[in-house]
C-alpha cells in the first residue's frame, strides 16, 4: 500500500515565512548534499528536505534529525545552482521547531515574531520593578553603588533564576523527550551496541563542541567560525563566573569565607568575568557583521537570528555598562542599566528553549542520538 | 534607395548559413571572422549529435558554395570596429588583422619545418602545440597558414620568410581597415566555452585529467592532437573508467544562469566516441535532467541500451584529484538510490556550457542583450542575432535561426 | 564552341618537380595529347605563372586549361580566365607526389615506361585534357515561372510563413482546410512564453497574427479548403484546390508546407486510465477547458481544486511515440499555473522523467515551480485508478521523495505529445511519379524533416519546404524562426530557378540532365531512381525532366544503361575518354597494377586531400576520378576501366544507411544496389566480382584512406592481373 501523500500547503507557506522563502526553487540537483561535508552517506541531506519541504510534507520534516545535524555553515547555499537557499530552510526548519518542540506554545508563538516583543519584556521588565519596588521603593540607594540593595541576591535574584533554571531544565528534558520519540517514529533506533545517551553526550562535547571541529570545517564558515567561537567560550566564561559567585556568596553566608559582590577588578573571577565579556563582544561584532554583509541571494537572516543576537547584544553591553556606571559612581545610571541587564539575561534564560539559542541543547542531544543511531558525516 | 548588400558577423557555422542562404537569394553578402578560418565552433567537433556525422562534410559544402557564389565575400581575422547609419543603410568599418601570410601560400608547411617558437593551439584547447606559423587546422578554409604576432621573433628570425619558396610571407604586414556599405546586419558572434578555470569545486583547469566536453572533441578527432585516440592528458593511459559531469557551469545562478542546450546531448555523443574506441570501459554520466528533446530522444534511448554506459542523477559538486595515480574522485548524491557515494574515475569531463561571446568581448553593436549577454533585439535596426548569439542552441537549430535571419535581412534590405 | 584549344600548364613548385621525371611528362603529354600550349612554370598559382596563362588565353587564343597542380580545392580563386576559358585542375600535388609510396618496382626496360610517380602524373594530365575535350560550355536553361508561393496550413507557422513571404514582396496563397485560421494556438488559453525573459506565459497573439495576414493584399486566404494536387516543378506547379465542391486551379512556384501536428491518439492511453476514468483528460483537453473560462471535472463538472500532470504520456516510449515532443513540460508547467489560478488552495502535480525546458525556458521552469501550490517529482507511474467520489488515484515510484507514494486528485492530465499530420495523410499529394507523399519519413518518425544537422530544409522534393511542427516538435517562438526559414528557402528556390540554377547542394550549378530521346528504350530506371523525384513519364512513356525540381547529382545518368542521359560538363562518355587515358602497364611486374578510383567529391575526395596533407601514403598503382555523387557512377565506367586491364574499380563514396550522409540522399545507397548487377556481369565473364568494390568513408576518416585503399590493392593482388589485360 503506498503512502497517500497530501502537500501541505500552509506548511510550506510557514516554512517560508520562518526564513525558507526560497524552498521552491530547488530543481533537486543534490549539490547541497555533496557540498555539505556533514551530511552522511545514506539518505544524505539536506536534499531530501528540500523536496520534502516543497511537498509540504510536515511529518518527515517535523521529525527529521538531520535538520539538527547541520550547523547552518551555508555552504550549501553558497554552492546552490538555483539559490534556493537550503541552509536558510533548515533553519527556519528549526526556528520551527523552537516554537513548537517546547511547551508552553504560547511562548513559542511569542519568539516567532517580532510583534509580540513587547509581551516577551514586559514579563521580566514588571517583575523586577516589583523587585525595586519591594527592596527600595524604586528609589535609587545612597552609598557605595552595590546592585544587591535594589535587587537582593538571596530574596530576589537567586529564587527568580533558580526557578527560571527549572523551568528550563524541566522544559527542555520534555522537549527532547518528544523530540526523541518523534526521531523513534520516523523508523530511527539507536543501535543496540550503541553508546549510551550520555556517553554520546560526552563524545559529542569532547569531539565537535568545544573545537567546533565541523563548525570549521565548511569553508563558507570562515568568517562566523571565530565569532561564534568567542560567543560560545564568553559564555562559558560568564557560566564559571555566576556560578563561582553563587558558590562563594553561600559559602560566605554559610561558612563565613567567600566573596561578595562587587568584586575588586583584579580578583581572578573579576578578571574572567571581563575576559569573557570582551570574548562576547568581540564575538558579536563578527557575528553581526557576518549577518550584515551576508549574500540576500545565498542566505537570508530570520528574526530568530536578529532576536539572539540582540538579546546577547543588550545582555554584553548592559553588563559592561553596569560595571562602567557603578565604577564611575553614577548611581542612577548604574541602578538602570543593570535593571536592564538584568531583564536582558532574563530574556536570555527563561526562554531559550523558544529562541535560536535553543539549538545549543536541542543540537547537542541530537548529535548525541545520531551517535546513537550511528548517523554521522560522509568523511567521518 | 536601401544598400542591397547584407554584413554577417560571424563565419561560423550560422553566419556561413545566415551569409549564403541570402547570397544564393540573390544578394550581395560580407561574412567578418576574427579567426584565421571559417567554420567557427563545429569545426572542432568530431561528430555532430545524434546522426554521429563530421560537421567537416556540411562545412566543406558550404565552402563550395562560397567558391562558386561570386556574390559572397569573406574577410578572416576582421573585426567590426564601427557601425553607423541605419536599416537599409549602414556604414560599416572593419579592422583586418595581418595574418602576415598572402595569398601566395600554398600550404605546403615548409614554413612550418624551419619555425622555432611554439605556441599552445587554441584550435586544440591547449592539448597540442603549434609552431608560431601554423595551419589554422587540417580543414581550414582558406587553407592558408598564419602567424600568431604574440609569440613570434618577427624580423629578427624570418627563418620562414626563407624557407618559403613562394614569398607568402610578410613579417611586416600592417593592420588595415575598410569601409563596407550594407542595408542589414546579421549577428552570428556565437559561443565560447564556459571558462571552466571558474568551477573550482569541479576542479576545472586544475586536475589534469578532468577536460572539459570541447577538449573531448579535440582527443576524439582523427585531425586532433593524439590523432582521434581518447587518452588521459596527465600520462596518455587509456581510460577505463570516465564520468560525464553534467550541468558544469550551466544551469547555476552562480555560473551560467540558463541550460546550455547542447551538454547533454554531447556527453551521449561523447559516450560513443568512448565506448568505440573501448569495448570495456565504463562511463557513468551524471546528470539533473537529461535533455534531448525532440528525435533526439531516440538517441539517448540508444546509448541507455549500452550497459556500460550509466545514467546517475544527481550533480557532481566535488571533485578531487588522487596524487599519485593521476585518477580523479568525484562525489555526488546519486539521488534516486539515495547515498552519496565518492567514485573513483581515469577521466572526467566536465560538460561545460556555452556564453554568447559577445558577453565575453567587446562589442561594438549597440542591441539590447539579457544579463547573460544573449542578444535580444535589435530587428527594429535591421540587426538580427542568429544561432548562439541569440540563444543557446543546437547546430540544426542554429542553421534554422540563420536562414531565418536571412529573409529578415533580405526584407529589410529590398524595403 | 568550335575551336578548342588547350593549354597544360604544369606546376613545379611544392615539391612537384623534384619528384616528377618532368622530361617525360612533357614527352608523354606532347606526344599523346598534342595540346596547343604546354608548360612548365616554377610557381603558377603566382603572379608570374598566372600572367603566363592569362597571356596565351589573350594571345593564343586558349580557350580550354589544364592546371595540373595542387588539389582544386586548395587556391580555387586564383586560376580564373574569364567566363570563356574553361579550367580544370589535375590534382598532381596531393593525389600524386605528396601521397606517393614508392611501390619498388624494378626500373623500367620500355622506353614508353617510366617510373611510378611520372606515370601517374602523365595519367593525371592526360585525364584532364581528354575532359578538356569532351566538356562543353555549361548553359543555363531558362524557365518561365510563376513566383507565387502557396503556404499549407493556416496554423501559427503557416500564418508567419504566409506574413513573411508577403512582406518580402512575393505573392502568397494560404490554404487552410479548416473553416478558420489559427490551428493549435487559436485554441489556447495562453502560451508558453515567446520572448526575453521567458518567465510567463503569454496572452496569445494569434488574433493579431490572423488579423495581420488578413488585411494583407498580397495574401490569398483559401480555408475550407483541401489540396486535392500538385502537379509539374518548382517556378511551374499547377495546383488544383478544392473549396466545397468548387475545384480551382492554382499556378505556384513553390511550396511551404505547415500543416503542423496533432494530438497522439489518446485512446491508447488507456494504462493511464484515459477512457476508463472519466476524470482522466489530456493537455488539449485541458487547455480548451481553460479556453472556455473554467477548469471542472468531466464527471460532475465541479470545480478542479487538485489536479496531476503525467509527463511524456505516449512519448519517449518505443510503444507509442518514440520522439520527446519537446513542449509538454513547458505545456505542463503552464497549465499547472492554470489549476492554481483558479483557485488559490488548488493543488498541482507534475509527474516528469527529464524536466526539458532547455536552453531559455530554464527560465520558465525557475519562475513557473516557485508557485507554493506546484509539486513536481522525477517519477515512473505505476498505476491510474479511480478514486472516491470522482478523484482520481496516481501511484507513483522511483520519485525524488525517497518512497514509492499516491496522490489523489480531481483531475488527472495526460501531457500527450505531437503526431506529425503527414505521418499517416497523404497531406501532399503530389502529382509525382513516385507518389504523392515525400518518400522514407519514416527515418524521421514520420515528419517532414532532413536528415542533415547542416541543412535543416532539405527535404527530397526540391521546392518544398516544411516547417515548424510537421517538421519537427518545436516551441512557438522556434517555429516562428522556422517560418521565416522554410519561406526563405521557398523563395531562394524560386529566385534560383529564375537563374537557371540548381538549388543545394550543388547551388549555383547551370547544368542540367539533358536527354538524348532518341535511344531511350523507356526502361524507367531514371524515374525510378532520382533520389528527388525529379522525373515523371511524358505521355509517351519517356522520362519527362522537370529541370527545376533536379538537383544534378547525376543519379539519372548513373542509371541509364543507354548513355540517353548527360550534362554539359559530365558525361558517360567523358568519364570513358578519362578512363581510356589511364596507361595500363601489359606487364604488372614491371609496371605495376591499376586500379581506378572513383571519389565522390563531396566527401571522399576532401579526404584524400586531407590523407596528403598530412603526408598519408598509399599505393601508386591508382588512379582516382571525382564524380559529382557516386549515384552518378554508371556501370559503363567500370565495364570501360576492366575492359582496358585495369585490376580492379574501387568506388569511394559517403556511408549509407538510415544515417545516410551521401548529399545526394541515395547516391551511395544506390551504387551499391547496382554493385549486385555489376557482380554477376563480372562473373560472366569470369572475372571475380571482388575486383569492383565500393567503400564507405566520411570526410573526417582521411586517416583509413591508406588502408582501404592498400587493403584493396592486396586483395587483388591476390586475384593477379586482369585476365583481359592487354586484349
Amino acid at each position: 500500500m503506498a503512502t497517500r501523500i497530501e502537500p501541505n500547503v500552509q506548511f510550506i507557506r510557514e516554512m517560508q515565512a520562518a526564513g525558507g522563502e526560497s524552498l521552491k526553487k530547488c530543481y533537486q540537483c543534490a549539490t547541497c548534499s555533496v557540498i555539505c561535508p556533514l551530511s552522511p552517506e545514506d539518505a544524505p541531506f539536506p536534499r531530501k528536505e528540500m523536496i520534502w519541504a516543497q511537498w509540504g510534507l510536515k511529518d518527515k520534516l517535523v521529525n527529521d534529525i538531520d535538520i539538527w545535524l547541520c550547523h547552518n555553515c551555508g555552504e550549501c547555499s553558497d554552492n546552490c545552482p538555483r539559490g534556493a537557499k537550503p541552509a536558510d530552510l533548515l533553519a527556519a526548519l528549526r526556528n520551527m521547531a523552537y516554537k513548537s518542540l517546547a511547551k508552553p506554545a504560547i511562548l513559542g508563538k511569542w519568539m516567532s515574531s517580532p510583534k509580540y516583543l513587547p509581551q516577551l519584556i514586559a514579563i521580566p521588565a514588571v517583575l523586577f520593578l516589583i523587585v525595586w519596588a519591594i527592596s527600595t521603593g524604586l528609589r535609587i540607594p545612597e552609598g557605595e553603588i552595590i546592585f544587591a540593595k535594589v535587587f537582593p541576591t538571596l530574596a530576589a535574584i537567586d529564587p527568580i533564576f533558580i526557578l527560571v533554571t527549572l523551568f528550563v531544565v524541566f522544559t527542555f528534558i520534555s522537549s527532547i523527550g518528544s523530540m526523541f520519540s518523534s526521531f523513534k517514529a520516523s523508523g530511527l533506533t539507536p543501535k543496540e551496541d550503541a553508546p549510551g545517551i550520555f556517553r554520546s553526550l560526552i563524545m559529542v562535547v569532547k569531539d565537535e563542541i568545544i573545537d567546533h571541529r565541523k563548525f570549521k570545517e565548511c569553508e563558507s564558515n570562515q568568517d562566523r567560525y571565530p565569532g561564534h567561537l568567542l560567543i560560545f567560550y564568553g559564555f562559558i566564561a560568564l557560566a564559571i563566573v555566576t556560578g563561582t559567585i553563587a558558590l562563594f556568596y553561600w559559602t560566605d553566608k554559610l561558612f563565613g569565607f567567600g566573596m561578595t559582590t562587587p568584586l575588586a577588578l583584579w580578583n581572578p573571577v573579576k578578571i574572567l568575568a571581563n575576559v569573557g565579556g570582551i570574548a562576547l563582544i568581540i564575538g558579536l561584532i563578527y557575528m553581526t557583521r557576518s549577518r550584515l554583509n551576508a549574500d540576500t541571494r545565498n542566505a537570508i537572516n530570520s528574526y530568530y537570528d536578529w532576536y539572539i543576537l540582540g538579546v546577547i547584544w543588550v545582555v554584553a553591553v548592559t553588563g559592561f555598562l553596569a560595571q562602567i556606571f557603578r565604577l564611575a559612581d553614577t548611581a542612577t545610571l548604574a541602578y538602570w542599566v543593570y535593571y536592564v541587564h538584568l531583564v536582558s539575561v532574563f530574556m536570555l534564560f527563561a526562554y531559550l528553549p523558544w529562541s535560536k539559542l535553543a539549538h545549543l541543547v536541542y543540537r547537542t542531544a541530537a548529535l548525541a542520538y545520531a551517535r546513537q543511531i550511528d548517523r554521522r558525516g560522509f568523511d567521518e | 534607395m536601401s544598400n542591397n548588400s547584407i554584413l554577417v558577423i560571424g563565419g561560423g557555422f550560422s553566419g556561413l548559413t545566415a551569409a549564403l542562404e541570402a547570397a544564393e537569394v540573390g544578394h550581395e553578402v560580407f561574412i567578418v571572422e576574427k579567426m584565421p578560418y571559417l567554420g567557427g565552433r563545429v569545426a572542432q567537433l568530431k561528430h555532430y549529435f545524434p546522426k554521429l556525422c563530421p560537421p567537416s562534410c556540411g562545412l566543406e559544402i558550404n565552402f563550395q558554395r562560397i567558391k562558386n557564389n561570386p556574390r559572397v565575400k569573406f574577410f578572416t581575422m576582421a573585426e567590426v570596429v564601427s557601425v553607423s547609419g541605419g536599416p537599409g543603410n549602414y556604414e560599416v568599418k572593419i579592422k583586418i588583422k595581418p595574418r602576415y601570410v598572402n595569398n601566395n601560400c600554398t600550404a605546403c608547411d615548409k614554413c612550418v619545418e624551419v619555425c622555432p617558437v611554439e605556441r599552445d593551439s587554441d584550435f586544440d584547447f591547449n592539448l597540442d602545440k603549434t609552431k608560431a606559423i601554423y595551419r589554422p587546422h587540417l580543414m581550414s578554409f582558406p587553407m592558408r597558414y598564419v602567424i600568431d604576432d604574440q609569440v613570434c621573433e618577427g624580423t629578427a628570425c624570418a627563418k620562414c620568410v626563407e624557407a618559403c619558396e613562394y614569398q607568402a610571407i610578410d613579417l611586416e604586414e600592417k593592420e588595415k581597415e575598410i569601409t563596407l556599405n550594407v542595408g542589414s546586419l546579421m549577428v552570428a558572434t556565437g559561443w565560447v566555452p564556459y571558462d571552466v578555470k571558474k568551477l573550482i569545486h569541479l576542479g576545472g583547469g586544475q586536475i589534469s585529467n578532468v577536460i572539459t566536453n570541447m577538449q573531448m572533441e579535440r582527443l576524439a578527432a582523427p585531425a586532433g592532437p593524439t590523432d582521434g585516440k581518447i587518452q588521459r592528458p596527465s600520462d596518455g593511459a587509456e581510460p577505463k573508467r570516465i564520468a560525464f559531469v553534467q550541468c558544469a557551469g550551466s544551469r547555476d545562478q552562480n555560473h551560467l544562469d540558463y541550460c546550455s542546450y547542447i551538454c547533454c546531448m554531447a556527453s551521449l555523443k561523447h559516450c560513443t566516441y568512448i565506448r568505440e574506441q573501448y569495448p570495456d570501459a565504463e562511463v557513468v554520466v551524471y546528470y539533473i535532467d537529461l535533455r534531448a528533446p525532440g528525435r533526439y530522444e531516440k538517441f539517448l534511448h540508444k546509448i541507455e541500451q549500452d550497459e556500460k554506459v550509466l545514467m546517475v542523477k544527481g550533480k557532481v559538486a566535488k571533485i578531487e584529484e588522487e596524487v599519485d595515480t593521476g585518477d580523479v574522485i568525484v562525489t555526488a548524491e546519486d539521488i534516486m538510490g539515495g547515498v552519496k557515494k565518492e567514485e573513483k574515475f581515469n577521466l572526467v569531463v566536465l560538460a561545460t556550457g556555452m556564453q554568447p561571446s559577445v558577453a565575453v568581448e567587446e562589442s561594438i553593436l549597440d542591441v539590447p542583450k539579457d544579463d547573460h549577454g544573449f542578444i535580444i533585439g535589435g530587428e527594429e535596426k535591421g540587426v538580427f542575432a542568429v544561432g548562439c548569439a541569440k540563444m543557446p542552441l543546437d547546430v540544426m537549430t542554429s542553421a534554422e535561426t540563420a536562414t531565418g535571419a536571412a529573409l529578415k535581412a533580405i526584407q529589410t534590405v529590398r524595403r | 564552341m568550335a575551336d578548342k584549344k588547350i593549354g597544360v600548364y604544369i606546376c613545379t613548385g611544392c615539391d612537384i618537380g623534384e619528384n616528377v621525371n618532368m622530361e617525360k611528362v612533357v614527352e608523354y603529354i606532347e606526344e599523346e595529347c598534342s595540346p596547343a600550349v604546354l608548360k612548365q612554370v616554377p610557381f603558377l598559382c603566382g603572379k608570374e605563372g598566372l600572367a603566363q596563362i592569362q597571356n596565351d588565353v589573350e594571345n593564343e587564343g586558349i580557350n580550354r586549361v589544364c592546371v595540373a597542380a595542387c588539389s582544386p580545392r586548395v587556391m580555387w580563386d586564383v586560376f580564373d580566365f574569364g567566363p570563356d576559358v574553361i579550367v580544370d585542375r589535375a590534382n598532381i600535388r596531393e593525389l600524386a607526389v605528396w601521397s606517393f609510396h614508392d611501390p619498388g618496382l624494378p626500373e623500367p626496360e620500355d622506353d614508353e615506361m617510366s617510373d611510378p610517380l611520372t606515370m601517374m602524373v602523365r595519367d593525371y594530365i592526360k585525364m584532364s585534357v581528354s575532359k578538356l575535350d569532351r566538356i562543353l560550355k555549361p548553359e543555363a536553361e531558362p524557365v518561365d515561372l510563376d513566383k507565387t508561393i502557396m503556404i499549407l496550413g493556416g496554423g501559427f507557422t503557416g500564418l508567419t510563413a504566409a506574413l513573411d513571404a508577403a512582406e518580402t514582396g512575393y505573392d502568397v496563397v494560404l490554404v487552410e482546410k479548416e473553416d478558420k485560421l489559427g490551428g493549435f494556438a487559436a485554441k489556447m488559453y495562453k502560451q508558453t512564453p515567446t520572448k526575453h525573459p521567458y518567465e510567463k506565459a503569454e496572452p496569445p497573439f494569434i488574433n493579431e497574427l490572423i488579423s495581420k495576414v488578413e488585411g494583407n493584399d498580397k495574401i490569398k486566404i483559401l480555408t475550407k479548403t483541401s489540396l486535392e494536387l500538385i502537379k509539374g516543378a518548382p517556378g511551374r506547379y499547377k495546383v488544383t484546390v478544392k473549396q466545397g465542391q468548387e475545384e480551382q486551379q492554382l499556378s505556384i512556384g513553390a511550396v511551404v508546407l505547415a500543416t503542423g501536428w496533432k494530438p497522439y491518439d489518446s485512446s491508447k492511453l488507456d494504462n493511464l486510465g484515459y477512457g476508463k476514468i472519466k476524470n482522466v483528460v489530456t493537455n488539449i483537453e485541458l487547455e480548451t477547458m481553460a479556453k472556455d473560462g473554467k477548469l471542472a471535472r468531466p464527471s460532475d463538472g465541479e470545480p478542479v481544486k487538485s489536479a496531476a500532470f503525467i509527463q511524456c504520456a505516449g512519448q519517449r516510449d518505443p510503444e507509442h511515440l518514440p520522439y520527446c515532443s519537446s513542449v509538454c513540460c513547458m505545456v505542463s508547467l503552464k497549465q499547472a499555473g492554470y489549476v492554481r489560478e483558479q483557485n488559490d488552495d488548488a493543488m498541482a502535480y507534475i509527474f516528469y522523467k527529464d524536466m526539458r525546458t532547455p536552453g531559455v525556458y530554464e527560465s520558465y521552469y525557475r519562475a513557473a515551480q516557485d508557485d507554493p501550490g506546484i509539486f513536481l517529482t522525477k517519477s515512473e507511474i505505476q498505476e491510474v485508478s479511480q478514486g472516491e467520489n470522482g478523484k482520481v488515484l496516481v501511484k507513483v515510484t522511483d520519485s525524488l521523495l525517497g518512497e514509492d507514494f499516491e496522490v489523489e486528485v480531481d483531475l488527472l492530465v495526460l501531457a500527450t505529445g505531437m503526431v506529425p499530420t503527414i505521418s499517416d495523410e497523404p497531406v501532399l499529394k503530389l502529382g509525382y511519379r513516385q507518389g504523392e507523399q515525400i518518400p522514407d519519413l519514416d527515418l524521421f518518425d514520420g515528419f517532414a524533416d532532413s536528415n542533415y544537422i547542416c541543412f535543416p530544409y532539405e527535404t527530397r522534393r526540391t521546392g518544398i519546404y516544411a516547417a515548424g511542427c510537421v517538421r519537427q516538435t518545436m516551441s512557438m517562438s522556434t517555429a516562428r524562426d522556422d517560418a521565416a526559414g522554410a519561406t526563405l528557402k521557398a523563395i531562394q528556390c524560386l529566385e534560383s530557378v529564375n537563374r537557371g540554377v540548381s538549388v543545394h547542394p550543388r547551388a549555383g550549378d547551370p547544368t542540367y540532365p539533358k536527354f538524348n530521346m532518341v535511344r531511350c528504350t523507356q526502361c524507367k530506371r531514371c524515374t525510378e531512381e532520382c533520389p528527388f523525384g525529379a522525373l515523371d513519364d511524358d505521355e509517351k512513356g519517356t522520362p519527362e525532366p522537370n529541370t527545376t525540381r533536379c538537383r544534378r547529382c547525376g543519379t539519372c545518368m548513373g542509371a541509364c544503361p543507354e548513355r540517353v542521359i548527360s550534362f554539359d560538363d559530365y558525361s558517360v562518355s567523358m568519364l570513358n575518354e578519362m578512363i581510356a587515358s589511364i596507361e595500363v602497364p601489359d606487364d604488372e611486374e614491371e609496371g605495376g597494377y591499376r586500379m581506378l578510383v572513383l571519389v565522390c567529391e563531396n566527401d571522399a575526395y576532401p579526404a584524400l586531400d586531407m590523407a596528403a596533407m598530412r603526408m598519408k601514403k598509399w599505393s601508386s598503382y591508382v588512379r582516382f576520378i571525382p564524380i559529382r555523387c557516386l549515384g552518378s557512377v554508371n556501370t559503363q565506367w567500370i565495364a570501360e576501366a576492366m575492359s582496358k586491364g585495369m585490376d580492379g574499380v574501387l568506388l569511394l563514396g559517403c556511408k549509407y544507411g538510415d544515417d545516410y550522409q551521401c548529399h545526394f540522399i541515395k547516391g551511395s545507397e544506390l551504387c551499391n544496389r547496382r554493385m549486385d548487377n555489376i557482380g554477376e556481369t563480372l562473373e560472366r565473364l569470369q572475372v571475380e566480382a571482388e575486383r569492383v568494390q565500393q567503400k564507405q568513408i566520411s570526410i573526417d576518416e582521411y586517416d583509413q584512406i591508406p588502408k582501404i585503399i592498400d587493403d584493396f590493392i592486396e586483395e587483388i593482388e591476390g586475384y593477379g592481373p586482369n585476365p583481359y589485360k592487354g586484349f
